[in-house]
């Protein structure tokens, strides 16, 4: 449908080229050249031949138009080569082309026109002419030694001395052409056609043995190729050949249609082994092996459904009948001989027909069975006299059309039967191709077969991991729990430790014991707050500024009335972890209960400045406060338990020291490094 | 020479511990019983280093310390050499822990938080 829209919107969008381009005559030159290249383009993409004749047809009208006659001749020559129905129109094209080319001594297109001139007097059976124009061509093409165009021209030369009969002046123009073909690259499907002709002029001839060795030869170029197919159809073919020329034994025979029924296999030619095992029965039939005879005909039996092609049924039911007569079972010979009878009526294979008639007649005879004797010979007389009749008539008629006409005929059903091998070819492919899908759709199946599998498997595993992971959830869940849990019982113990030292100083009278439990109290409060704050933050370092914010706040309220003013330049990012922490939060405590203890006492309001700085490897914390400083007398070593003695210690397990000087207040450095793994 | 016998007359005992306060409280301890406390050392390199200055007859040691080795490690590397005592004092009664330690042959191994009387029965069955 497609293909016959597409050709029609050709046609069409031609026929309008051609009504437009006329009226544009006169116009530009440049226009008619355009109109000349979208013909061009339409006809590169046209295949229909008729098409192509009329598009080719407005090409000339164009050109002719143009005054451009080298393309006239150019469109000509090209009209000529497709117009292949009768001859007429080919000559008429090719005779006007011929004498362009002459003129311009134009000898390579010359070559090509002289062969369509040839060419179409062959297609008219003017057979002298065809002579002429073949001879011209050979020897325009050996001037300018172009071996392609000399082969050509043999091989038409050959082919019109066949028609002719004339069958030693074409084998000899068949051995020219091989000598040159050898001599060309790519020259295997030239040769195989040259071997082919001349099998067959020797066939004709009844030469078998000369056929047989083309065939032969044939043969050995195709066995490189490895085309299994045809190697089964010549092998068939010269088993054929042997059989009639008595030339070699019959071992050899068996040979050769062994070979050919393996081709055939590897082919998967069934029609192919089929005529293998026919030639086969044929040859064990003349060896006289009448087992293996019915053997191979049997085999035939069973391939003939998949064959269906009745003019072979025929050709295999008459060998089954010629083979049981034979062995002298004629029971056994007239189903098949009647089944071979009427396979040929229903072709119309009278000549045939007429045959079987007359064997069945003779066994009829020999069964004493008169009635069907009478009846077939009857029916043979009948088929003699029409193809007597025929005969006598066609005779006439062979004379005025000479000889070649039937060897066209065989020519003809030899390329039919070509042809009807390919078509089986393809259908043979179709199943293949059809095969394959199967296969394919089945591999497909498979594989979503092994994806569904593999998805359920991981699904299952999925929900093991969910489970898993649940699992785990709920464990980290239980873990948190404890932890908010352990720090609630730390925060708890700390409070009963602060109670318990409280408890301790309500039985006290003394003062000064009585500000000891105090400061014991301070210090676990100031371990406290760290603990909090680690608490709060979730992980396992403290931010500095806030937490001196906090601890500062704290010792403020232990000093009711006492007014301060709290100046803190350190950075709110800045973090400690909890291992220096406590030390250094311990420190604090007893800088800034210092300062407010003894920072005041001029009486006025208590100015505490807290700062961080970097000094080399060191961090260091600066307190310095408004008050008195340390009093002179004090030496830390025998000091023990006082706050100053326990920061000299604590400094130690920071790895650093402390410095004290006095200028305005206490001022207090503590250097302190954060290196956790000082040995790691 | 005199200074010297009596200087090794008195017992010394180093403490291996990370938390000073709680090193101080043992060394006061310790040198109230009449014994030499060393200054305290807070991870493996500074013991081995004081072990190997001042040969000490007991070693208490904790067994986390600053740094990444711990104080197993640090009796371990004394059992290779001597047969000096040791008293581990832990917060890490763990299940795993414990054998280890096990391995270094303690004398005695207390449990924080412990009480001074403790340590004192502990020392002094070791030094006296």
């Amino acid at each position: 449908m497609t293909n016959h829209l597409t050709t029609s919107v050709i046609r069409y969008i031609a026929v309008v080229g051609i009504l437009v381009l006329i009226p544009l005559k006169p116009f530009a030159q440049d226009k008619q050249e355009a109109k000349m290249d979208s013909l061009e383009l339409i006809i590169n993409q046209t295949k229909s031949e008729d098409k192509l004749i009329e598009l080719f047809s407005a090409q000339i009208v164009l050109a002719e138009q143009m005054g451009d006659s080298p393309k006239v001749a150019e469109v000509e020559l090209r009209l000529a080569k497709v117009s292949s129905y009768d001859g007429i129109e080919m000559q008429q094209y090719a005779k006007s082309a011929l004498n362009y080319y002459r003129t311009a001594k134009d000898t390579s297109n010359m070559i090509e026109a002289t062969y369509q001139m040839a060419y179409s007097k062959q297609l008219q059976n003017d057979y002298d002419s065809t002579l002429f124009f073949a001879k011209n061509l050979v020897s325009l093409a050996e001037e300018s030694r172009d071996t392609i165009s000399i082969i050509k021209g043999r091989l038409m030369l050959s082919s019109v001395y066949n028609h002719l009969t004339q069958f030693p002046e074409s084998l000899q123009e068949l051995n020219k052409s091989k000598i040159l073909a050898e001599s060309t690259p790519d020259n295997k499907s030239v040769i195989t056609d040259i071997l082919n002709r001349e099998s067959f002029i020797y066939y004709s001839l009844g030469e078998y043995d000369k056929s047989a060795e083309r065939i032969n030869q044939i043969i050995e170029i195709l066995k490189p190729e490895g085309d299994a197919r045809r190697l089964n159809i010549w092998s068939n073919n010269l088993a054929s050949v042997y059989s009639l020329c008595n030339c070699v034994s019959f071992d050899r025979r068996k040979e050769v249609l062994k070979e050919s029924i393996g081709y055939a296999k590897q082919a998967n030619f069934t029609y192919g082994k089929a005529f293998a095992y026919k030639h086969l029965a044929d040859t064990y039939r003349d060896a006289r092996e009448f087992d293996s005879t019915r053997y191979y005909l049997e085999q035939i039996e069973i391939l003939l459904p998949e064959i269906n092609k009745p003019d072979f049924t025929g050709l295999v039911s008459v060998a089954q009948g010629s083979y049981w007569s034979y062995v002298g079972n004629d029971p056994k010979a007239i189903p098949y001989f009647i089944k071979g009878y009427n396979i040929w009526e229903a072709l119309g294979k009278r000549k045939d027909q007429m045959d079987i008639a007359w064997l069945l007649n003779d066994i009829y005879n020999r069964q004493k069975d008169y009635t069907n004797a009478y009846k077939y010979l009857h029916e043979y007389t009948a088929l003699r006299d029409s193809l007597y009749s025929e005969e006598k008539i066609r005779e006439v008629k062979e004379l005025e059309l000479s000889y070649d006409f039937r060897q066209k005929q065989i020519t003809d059903s030899l390329r039919n039967q070509e042809k009807l091998l390919q078509s089986e070819y393809e259908t043979t492919l179709q199943k293949r191709s059809k095969l394959m899908i199967l296969l394919v759709g089945i591999g497909v199946l498979i594989i979503a077969c092994v994806i569904y599998y593999s998805f359920i498997k991981q699904r299952k595993l999925a929900g093991l991991l969910r489970v898993k992971s649940d699992q785990v959830e709920i464990e980290l869940k239980q873990k948190e729990l404890l932890l908010t849990e352990i720090h609630h019982r730390v925060k708890n113990n700390f409070q009963i430790l602060s109670s318990l030292l409280e408890l301790q100083a309500k039985g006290v009278d003394d003062q000064a014991t009585k500000d000891r439990i105090s400061e014991g109290k301070s210090r676990v409060k100031s371990m406290a707050l760290i603990h909090s704050q680690l608490y709060d933050n979730e992980g396992l370092t403290i931010h500095l500024a806030e937490y001196l914010k906090n601890l500062i706040n704290e010792i403020q309220k232990s000093f009711e009335g006492q007014t301060s003013e709290i100046n803190m330049d350190i950075d709110a990012e800045y973090t400690l972890d909890i291992d220096n922490m406590v030390p250094l939060g311990l420190i604090a405590n007893e800088l800034v209960t210092n300062s407010f203890k003894y920072g005041t006492n001029a009486g006025g309001q208590l100015r505490l400045h807290v700062s961080l700085h970097q000094e080399g490897e060191y961090n260091v914390i600066t307190f310095k406060d408004n008050g008195p400083g340390v009093p002179s007398s004090f030496d830390v070593k025998t000091a023990k338990s006082t706050g100053i003695w326990l920061i000299s210690r604590l400094v130690l397990q920071l790895h650093g020291h402390y410095e004290y000087e006095y200028n305005d207040g206490a001022i207090f450095k503590i250097y302190f490094t954060q290196s956790k793994f000082l040995n790691a | 020479m005199v200074g010297a016998e009596t200087l090794s007359a008195i017992r010394k005992v180093l403490v291996v511990e990370d938390e000073i306060i709680i090193a101080d409280d043992i060394a006061m301890t310790v040198a109230k019983m009449g014994f030499h406390p060393l200054e305290p050392v807070f991870d493996y390199n500074s013991a081995v280093n004081s072990y190997n200055t001042h040969n000490p007859d007991l070693v208490i040691i904790d067994i986390r310390l600053q740094g990444r080795k711990t104080g197993i490690e640090f009796a371990t590397w004394i059992r290779s050499r001597f047969n000096t005592p040791i008293i581990y004092i832990t917060v890490l009664g763990g299940k795993v822990i414990r054998p280890q330690a096990e391995l270094t042959q303690p004398t005695a191994y207390l449990v924080k938080p412990f009480i001074n009387q403790e340590l004192i029965d502990a020392v002094s069955s070791i030094l006296n």
